[in-house]
Protein backbone atom coordinates (compact mmCIF):
# COMPACT_ATOMS: atom_id res chain seq x y z
CA UNK A 1 0.00 0.00 0.00
CA UNK A 2 1.07 3.23 -0.74
CA UNK A 3 1.07 6.51 0.99
CA UNK A 4 -1.42 7.94 -0.90
CA UNK A 5 -3.84 5.30 -0.89
CA UNK A 6 -2.92 4.54 2.87
CA UNK A 7 -4.04 8.35 3.85
CA UNK A 8 -6.95 8.03 1.65
CA UNK A 9 -8.51 4.99 3.88
CA UNK A 10 -6.52 6.07 7.06
CA UNK A 11 -6.08 9.70 7.04
CA UNK A 12 -9.68 10.87 8.18
CA UNK A 13 -9.64 8.71 11.26
CA UNK A 14 -6.24 9.52 12.35
CA UNK A 15 -6.67 13.06 11.71
CA UNK A 16 -10.11 13.30 13.76
CA UNK A 17 -7.90 10.97 16.38
CA UNK A 18 -5.56 13.84 16.10
CA UNK A 19 -7.66 17.07 16.38
CA UNK A 20 -9.97 15.68 19.42
CA UNK A 21 -6.77 15.38 21.49
CA UNK A 22 -4.82 18.46 20.19
CA UNK A 23 -8.05 20.82 19.19
CA UNK A 24 -5.88 22.79 16.77
CA UNK A 25 -6.45 21.52 12.94
CA UNK A 26 -2.74 22.71 11.66
CA UNK A 27 -1.37 20.63 15.17
CA UNK A 28 -3.33 18.25 14.12
CA UNK A 29 -2.71 18.19 10.29
CA UNK A 30 1.29 17.86 11.72
CA UNK A 31 0.69 15.40 13.95
CA UNK A 32 -1.09 12.96 11.58
CA UNK A 33 1.82 13.46 9.19
CA UNK A 34 4.22 12.44 12.17
CA UNK A 35 1.69 9.38 12.32
CA UNK A 36 1.83 8.25 9.16
CA UNK A 37 5.81 8.66 8.73
CA UNK A 38 6.11 6.27 11.60
CA UNK A 39 3.90 3.78 9.99
CA UNK A 40 5.65 4.17 6.88
CA UNK A 41 8.84 3.87 8.44
CA UNK A 42 7.60 0.43 9.90
CA UNK A 43 5.18 -0.25 6.92
CA UNK A 44 7.02 -4.16 7.01
CA UNK A 45 5.79 -5.03 10.61
CA UNK A 46 1.96 -3.54 9.22
CA UNK A 47 -0.13 -6.59 9.85
CA UNK A 48 -3.12 -7.43 7.38
CA UNK A 49 -5.92 -7.77 9.99
CA UNK A 50 -7.62 -3.92 11.61
CA UNK A 51 -4.34 -2.04 10.77
CA UNK A 52 -7.16 1.11 12.00
CA UNK A 53 -6.48 -0.41 15.34
CA UNK A 54 -2.67 0.53 15.16
CA UNK A 55 -2.98 3.42 13.46
CA UNK A 56 -5.54 4.88 16.00
CA UNK A 57 -3.17 4.09 19.13
CA UNK A 58 0.17 5.50 17.26
CA UNK A 59 -2.05 8.56 16.74
CA UNK A 60 -3.31 8.77 20.51
CA UNK A 61 0.43 8.19 21.39
CA UNK A 62 2.05 10.92 18.80
CA UNK A 63 -0.57 13.32 20.46
CA UNK A 64 0.07 12.75 23.90
CA UNK A 65 3.73 13.17 23.49
CA UNK A 66 2.97 16.99 21.99
CA UNK A 67 0.78 17.39 24.53
CA UNK A 68 4.13 16.37 26.88
CA UNK A 69 6.28 19.12 25.20
CA UNK A 70 3.93 22.08 25.12
CA UNK A 71 5.55 24.42 27.43
CA UNK A 72 2.37 26.15 27.91
CA UNK A 73 1.40 26.82 31.62
CA UNK A 74 -2.10 28.31 31.33
CA UNK A 75 -4.41 26.48 33.68
CA UNK A 76 -6.27 23.78 31.90
CA UNK A 77 -9.77 22.67 31.72
CA UNK A 78 -9.99 19.43 33.43
CA UNK A 79 -10.06 17.27 30.41
CA UNK A 80 -6.74 18.62 29.10
CA UNK A 81 -5.47 18.31 32.80
CA UNK A 82 -5.93 14.53 32.22
CA UNK A 83 -4.54 14.36 29.20
CA UNK A 84 -1.48 16.21 30.56
CA UNK A 85 -1.10 14.11 33.31
CA UNK A 86 -1.15 10.64 31.38
CA UNK A 87 1.03 12.21 28.92
CA UNK A 88 3.39 13.15 31.72
CA UNK A 89 3.94 9.42 32.37
CA UNK A 90 7.15 8.01 31.42
CA UNK A 91 7.41 5.28 29.05
CA UNK A 92 8.58 2.81 30.92
CA UNK A 93 9.54 0.59 27.87
CA UNK A 94 10.37 3.62 25.95
CA UNK A 95 13.23 2.37 24.06
CA UNK A 96 11.15 -0.43 22.95
CA UNK A 97 7.96 1.51 22.47
CA UNK A 98 7.86 1.95 18.69
CA UNK A 99 8.42 -1.71 18.03
CA UNK A 100 5.74 -2.81 20.74
CA UNK A 101 3.59 -0.77 19.33
CA UNK A 102 4.45 -2.49 15.97
CA UNK A 103 3.53 -6.04 17.33
CA UNK A 104 0.86 -8.37 17.23
CA UNK A 105 -0.06 -7.28 20.25
CA UNK A 106 0.58 -3.40 21.03
CA UNK A 107 0.47 -2.39 24.23
CA UNK A 108 0.77 1.54 25.74
CA UNK A 109 -0.57 2.46 29.04
CA UNK A 110 -0.99 5.70 28.54
CA UNK A 111 -3.09 5.21 25.45
CA UNK A 112 -5.36 2.58 27.48
CA UNK A 113 -5.69 5.53 29.94
CA UNK A 114 -6.93 7.58 27.01
CA UNK A 115 -9.47 5.41 25.90
CA UNK A 116 -10.71 4.62 29.00
CA UNK A 117 -10.68 8.24 31.07
CA UNK A 118 -11.08 10.16 28.37
CA UNK A 119 -12.91 8.31 25.37
CA UNK A 120 -15.00 6.89 28.13
CA UNK A 121 -14.59 3.01 26.98
CA UNK A 122 -15.33 -0.03 29.52
CA UNK A 123 -12.41 -1.69 30.94
CA UNK A 124 -13.85 -4.49 28.72
CA UNK A 125 -13.75 -2.40 25.85
CA UNK A 126 -10.42 -1.47 26.12
CA UNK A 127 -9.56 -5.27 26.86
CA UNK A 128 -11.08 -6.31 23.32
CA UNK A 129 -9.30 -3.67 21.82
CA UNK A 130 -5.93 -4.39 23.27
CA UNK A 131 -6.37 -8.18 23.16
CA UNK A 132 -5.74 -8.64 26.70
CA UNK A 133 -7.54 -9.59 29.38
CA UNK A 134 -9.69 -7.14 32.00
CA UNK A 135 -7.32 -7.53 34.81
CA UNK A 136 -4.50 -7.31 32.72
CA UNK A 137 -5.92 -3.47 31.64
CA UNK A 138 -6.17 -3.25 35.34
CA UNK A 139 -2.39 -3.65 36.18
CA UNK A 140 -1.84 -1.39 33.23
CA UNK A 141 -3.55 1.42 34.86
CA UNK A 142 -2.35 0.30 38.16
CA UNK A 143 1.01 0.75 36.94
CA UNK A 144 0.58 4.12 35.50
CA UNK A 145 -0.65 4.84 38.75
CA UNK A 146 2.50 4.07 40.57
CA UNK A 147 4.10 6.46 37.93
CA UNK A 148 1.84 9.34 38.70
CA UNK A 149 3.31 8.84 42.60
CA UNK A 150 6.69 8.56 41.35
CA UNK A 151 5.94 12.02 39.58
CA UNK A 152 4.06 13.45 42.73
CA UNK A 153 7.82 12.92 44.49
CA UNK A 154 9.78 15.14 41.77
CA UNK B 1 -27.95 1.22 22.68
CA UNK B 2 -26.99 4.50 23.45
CA UNK B 3 -24.41 6.34 21.60
CA UNK B 4 -22.08 6.59 24.80
CA UNK B 5 -21.90 2.89 25.08
CA UNK B 6 -20.32 2.85 21.05
CA UNK B 7 -16.55 4.11 21.34
CA UNK B 8 -15.70 6.53 18.41
CA UNK B 9 -13.09 3.96 17.48
CA UNK B 10 -15.87 1.43 16.88
CA UNK B 11 -17.55 3.34 14.63
CA UNK B 12 -14.08 4.52 12.87
CA UNK B 13 -13.55 1.10 12.76
CA UNK B 14 -17.08 0.29 10.79
CA UNK B 15 -16.73 3.27 8.03
CA UNK B 16 -13.61 1.33 7.94
CA UNK B 17 -14.78 -2.24 7.77
CA UNK B 18 -12.53 -3.08 10.13
CA UNK B 19 -14.62 -4.26 13.34
CA UNK B 20 -15.19 -7.64 14.75
CA UNK B 21 -18.27 -9.27 12.98
CA UNK B 22 -20.19 -8.97 16.44
CA UNK B 23 -18.62 -5.39 17.28
CA UNK B 24 -20.06 -4.31 13.50
CA UNK B 25 -23.63 -5.96 15.04
CA UNK B 26 -24.19 -3.44 17.83
CA UNK B 27 -23.27 -0.25 15.12
CA UNK B 28 -25.59 -1.45 13.04
CA UNK B 29 -28.13 -1.78 16.02
CA UNK B 30 -27.39 1.35 17.54
CA UNK B 31 -27.31 3.26 14.14
CA UNK B 32 -30.68 1.88 13.91
CA UNK B 33 -32.47 2.51 17.07
CA UNK B 34 -30.30 6.20 18.11
CA UNK B 35 -30.25 8.83 15.96
CA UNK B 36 -27.54 10.32 17.65
CA UNK B 37 -25.01 7.64 16.61
CA UNK B 38 -26.22 7.82 13.67
CA UNK B 39 -25.93 11.68 12.54
CA UNK B 40 -22.50 10.79 14.50
CA UNK B 41 -21.73 8.51 11.50
CA UNK B 42 -22.69 11.03 9.12
CA UNK B 43 -20.66 13.34 10.65
CA UNK B 44 -17.64 11.31 10.20
CA UNK B 45 -18.42 10.57 6.84
CA UNK B 46 -18.75 14.26 5.85
CA UNK B 47 -15.42 15.62 7.75
CA UNK B 48 -13.67 12.62 6.12
CA UNK B 49 -14.61 13.84 2.35
CA UNK B 50 -13.78 17.04 3.48
CA UNK B 51 -10.65 16.38 4.99
CA UNK B 52 -9.55 14.64 1.72
CA UNK B 53 -10.71 17.11 -0.47
CA UNK B 54 -9.08 20.38 1.06
CA UNK B 55 -5.90 17.53 2.02
CA UNK B 56 -5.95 15.35 -1.54
CA UNK B 57 -3.62 12.10 -1.19
CA UNK B 58 -0.73 13.11 -3.98
CA UNK B 59 -0.25 16.30 -1.53
CA UNK B 60 0.13 14.66 1.61
CA UNK B 61 2.22 11.92 0.51
CA UNK B 62 4.42 14.45 -1.33
CA UNK B 63 4.44 15.94 2.65
CA UNK B 64 5.43 12.63 4.03
CA UNK B 65 8.13 11.99 1.25
CA UNK B 66 9.81 15.07 2.32
CA UNK B 67 9.83 14.64 5.93
CA UNK B 68 10.99 11.22 5.65
CA UNK B 69 14.30 12.93 3.91
CA UNK B 70 14.30 15.97 6.64
CA UNK B 71 16.79 16.19 9.18
CA UNK B 72 15.63 18.55 11.10
CA UNK B 73 11.82 16.42 11.40
CA UNK B 74 13.70 13.25 12.19
CA UNK B 75 15.80 15.29 15.48
CA UNK B 76 12.55 16.33 16.48
CA UNK B 77 10.94 14.45 19.94
CA UNK B 78 9.42 15.04 23.00
CA UNK B 79 10.23 17.88 25.26
CA UNK B 80 9.96 16.90 28.85
CA UNK B 81 7.49 19.42 30.82
CA UNK B 82 8.28 21.49 33.24
CA UNK B 83 4.82 21.91 34.23
CA UNK B 84 2.81 19.39 36.42
CA UNK B 85 0.22 19.94 38.87
CA UNK B 86 0.77 18.46 42.17
CA UNK B 87 -3.06 18.87 42.87
CA UNK B 88 -4.19 17.27 39.53
CA UNK B 89 -1.64 14.67 39.73
CA UNK B 90 -2.61 13.83 43.39
CA UNK B 91 -6.06 13.57 42.27
CA UNK B 92 -5.76 11.58 38.85
CA UNK B 93 -4.03 9.12 41.20
CA UNK B 94 -6.82 8.90 43.66
CA UNK B 95 -9.30 8.30 41.10
CA UNK B 96 -7.26 5.74 39.70
CA UNK B 97 -7.06 4.08 43.01
CA UNK B 98 -10.30 4.92 44.29
CA UNK B 99 -11.75 3.49 40.51
CA UNK B 100 -13.77 6.75 40.39
CA UNK B 101 -15.05 8.31 37.11
CA UNK B 102 -13.89 11.42 34.94
CA UNK B 103 -17.80 13.10 35.76
CA UNK B 104 -16.21 13.49 39.17
CA UNK B 105 -12.67 14.52 38.54
CA UNK B 106 -14.05 17.55 36.13
CA UNK B 107 -16.34 18.39 38.81
CA UNK B 108 -13.45 18.52 41.54
CA UNK B 109 -11.02 20.34 39.59
CA UNK B 110 -13.33 23.31 38.88
CA UNK B 111 -12.84 25.07 42.00
CA UNK B 112 -11.56 28.78 40.13
CA UNK B 113 -14.13 30.87 41.06
CA UNK B 114 -14.89 33.85 38.16
CA UNK B 115 -13.56 36.76 40.10
CA UNK B 116 -14.68 39.60 38.23
CA UNK B 117 -18.86 39.61 38.98
CA UNK B 118 -19.94 43.30 38.52
CA UNK B 119 -17.52 45.04 36.67
CA UNK B 120 -19.40 46.75 33.83
CA UNK B 121 -18.32 47.52 29.81
CA UNK B 122 -20.14 50.19 28.47
CA UNK B 123 -19.34 51.87 24.82
CA UNK B 124 -17.81 49.39 22.27
CA UNK B 125 -19.93 46.07 20.69
CA UNK B 126 -16.93 43.73 21.45
CA UNK B 127 -14.97 44.54 24.37
CA UNK B 128 -12.02 42.23 25.94
CA UNK B 129 -11.35 42.61 29.09
CA UNK B 130 -8.19 41.29 30.87
CA UNK B 131 -7.72 41.20 34.84
CA UNK B 132 -4.68 40.55 37.20
CA UNK B 133 -4.93 38.19 40.17
CA UNK B 134 -3.04 38.80 43.04
CA UNK B 135 -2.67 38.08 46.64
CA UNK B 136 -3.90 41.99 47.00
CA UNK B 137 -7.22 41.35 44.75
CA UNK B 138 -7.84 41.55 41.35
CA UNK B 139 -6.94 44.81 39.11
CA UNK B 140 -8.00 45.63 35.18
CA UNK B 141 -5.19 45.46 32.91
CA UNK B 142 -5.43 48.11 29.90
CA UNK B 143 -3.96 47.42 26.86
CA UNK B 144 -0.66 47.67 26.82
CA UNK B 145 -0.39 46.64 30.56
CA UNK B 146 2.75 45.24 32.17
CA UNK B 147 3.02 42.03 33.48
CA UNK B 148 5.15 38.95 34.60
CA UNK B 149 5.98 35.39 33.62
CA UNK B 150 3.69 33.34 36.60
CA UNK B 151 1.30 35.89 36.68
CA UNK B 152 -2.38 34.41 37.14
CA UNK B 153 -4.59 36.34 34.43
CA UNK B 154 -8.43 35.82 34.48
CA UNK B 155 -10.45 36.76 30.90
CA UNK B 156 -13.85 38.44 30.54
CA UNK B 157 -15.94 39.89 27.86
CA UNK B 158 -17.88 41.88 26.91
CA UNK B 159 -20.60 41.62 23.37
CA UNK B 160 -23.87 44.16 23.37
CA UNK B 161 -25.23 42.19 19.65
CA UNK B 162 -23.36 39.28 18.56
CA UNK B 163 -24.05 35.82 19.45
CA UNK B 164 -21.02 33.84 18.64
CA UNK B 165 -17.17 34.39 20.28
CA UNK B 166 -14.07 33.07 20.49
CA UNK B 167 -10.80 34.30 22.72
CA UNK B 168 -7.59 33.39 21.88
CA UNK B 169 -4.04 34.48 22.36
CA UNK B 170 -0.51 34.46 21.08
CA UNK B 171 2.79 34.80 22.96
CA UNK B 172 6.11 36.44 21.67
CA UNK B 173 7.08 33.24 20.70
CA UNK B 174 4.18 32.34 18.35
CA UNK B 175 2.34 30.45 20.77
CA UNK B 176 -1.29 30.31 20.67
CA UNK B 177 -3.53 29.23 23.51
CA UNK B 178 -7.74 28.99 22.90
CA UNK B 179 -9.23 30.47 25.40
CA UNK B 180 -12.51 30.41 24.32
CA UNK B 181 -13.63 27.55 23.86
CA UNK B 182 -10.53 26.01 25.78
CA UNK B 183 -11.27 22.95 23.48
CA UNK B 184 -13.83 22.79 20.47
CA UNK B 185 -13.13 24.10 16.82
CA UNK B 186 -16.38 25.93 16.54
CA UNK B 187 -16.74 29.49 18.15
CA UNK B 188 -19.06 29.64 21.26
CA UNK B 189 -22.42 31.07 21.85
CA UNK B 190 -21.68 33.74 24.51
CA UNK B 191 -23.47 36.30 27.09
CA UNK B 192 -24.67 39.19 25.54
CA UNK B 193 -25.25 43.07 27.28
CA UNK B 194 -23.21 41.55 30.48
CA UNK B 195 -19.49 41.31 31.46
CA UNK B 196 -18.59 37.53 31.57
CA UNK B 197 -15.79 36.07 32.98
CA UNK B 198 -14.40 32.80 31.88
CA UNK B 199 -14.60 30.03 34.02
CA UNK B 200 -10.78 29.48 34.56
CA UNK B 201 -7.85 31.67 35.21
CA UNK B 202 -4.69 31.29 33.85
CA UNK B 203 -0.85 31.42 34.70
CA UNK B 204 1.87 33.54 31.80
CA UNK B 205 4.38 31.19 31.07
CA UNK B 206 8.39 32.32 30.43
CA UNK B 207 7.53 33.21 27.21
CA UNK B 208 9.60 36.40 26.62
CA UNK B 209 8.06 39.55 25.10
CA UNK B 210 3.80 39.20 26.52
CA UNK B 211 0.69 37.44 25.14
CA UNK B 212 -1.74 39.51 22.61
CA UNK B 213 -5.33 38.20 23.29
CA UNK B 214 -8.06 38.99 20.72
CA UNK B 215 -11.46 38.15 21.20
CA UNK B 216 -13.58 37.91 17.89
CA UNK B 217 -17.34 37.74 17.46
CA UNK B 218 -19.71 37.26 14.91
CA UNK B 219 -23.79 37.03 14.74
CA UNK B 220 -23.15 33.52 13.20
CA UNK B 221 -21.29 30.13 14.33
CA UNK B 222 -17.73 30.57 12.95
CA UNK B 223 -14.72 28.31 12.66
CA UNK B 224 -11.76 29.01 15.53
CA UNK B 225 -9.49 27.99 12.69
CA UNK B 226 -10.14 31.24 11.41
CA UNK B 227 -9.00 33.16 14.30
CA UNK B 228 -5.96 31.18 14.27
CA UNK B 229 -5.29 31.75 10.73
CA UNK B 230 -5.69 35.27 11.57
CA UNK B 231 -3.33 35.32 13.98
CA UNK B 232 -0.44 33.38 12.07
CA UNK B 233 -0.65 36.15 9.88
CA UNK B 234 2.67 38.54 9.78
CA UNK B 235 0.57 41.01 10.77
CA UNK B 236 0.36 39.99 14.46
CA UNK B 237 3.73 39.06 14.82
CA UNK B 238 5.96 40.84 17.60
CA UNK B 239 7.15 42.73 14.90
CA UNK B 240 4.87 43.97 12.72
CA UNK B 241 1.73 44.36 15.46
CA UNK B 242 -0.78 46.71 14.46
CA UNK B 243 -3.49 45.85 16.95
CA UNK B 244 -5.78 43.77 14.90
CA UNK B 245 -6.51 40.89 12.86
CA UNK B 246 -7.34 40.61 9.51
CA UNK B 247 -10.90 39.45 9.31
CA UNK B 248 -13.95 38.83 6.74
CA UNK B 249 -16.73 41.39 6.93
CA UNK B 250 -19.20 40.32 9.64
CA UNK B 251 -17.20 40.06 12.52
CA UNK B 252 -16.19 42.54 15.18
CA UNK B 253 -12.81 42.06 17.53
CA UNK B 254 -11.38 43.10 20.71
CA UNK B 255 -7.75 43.26 20.81
CA UNK B 256 -5.55 43.38 24.78
CA UNK B 257 -1.52 43.45 24.63
CA UNK B 258 0.33 42.84 27.51
CA UNK B 259 3.82 43.65 27.73
CA UNK B 260 6.05 41.77 30.15
CA UNK B 261 8.35 43.93 32.57
CA UNK B 262 11.86 42.40 31.38
CA UNK B 263 11.27 43.62 27.79
CA UNK B 264 10.06 47.12 28.79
Amino acid sequence: MDIADLYQRYGPMVFRRCLKLLCDEREAEDAMQDVFVQVIQHRTKLTPDYPSSLLYRIATNVCLNRIRSKHRAREMNSEEELLRCIAAVPDWDSSMLLEKLFTRHPVSSRVMAVMHFLDGMTLEQVAVEFRMSVSGVRKRLERLRKSLRELEKL
Amino acid sequence: MSSQKIPEIWLERFLLDELEPNEAEQVRRAVASDPAVAQKLNQLRQSGEALLSRYPPDRFSAKIRDRMVSPAEQKRGPVRSLFFSPFSLALLSAMLIAGLSLPFFWQANQATQPPVEGVRAKGDQTRLLVFLKTAEGIRQLSDGGKVGSNDLIQLSYYSAGHSYGAILSVDGQGSITQHLPEQGVQAVEISKGRATPLPSAFRLDQAPKGEIFFFVTSNHPFPVQLVKDAIRTPKTSWDHRSGGLSLPAGYQQSTVLLQKEETR
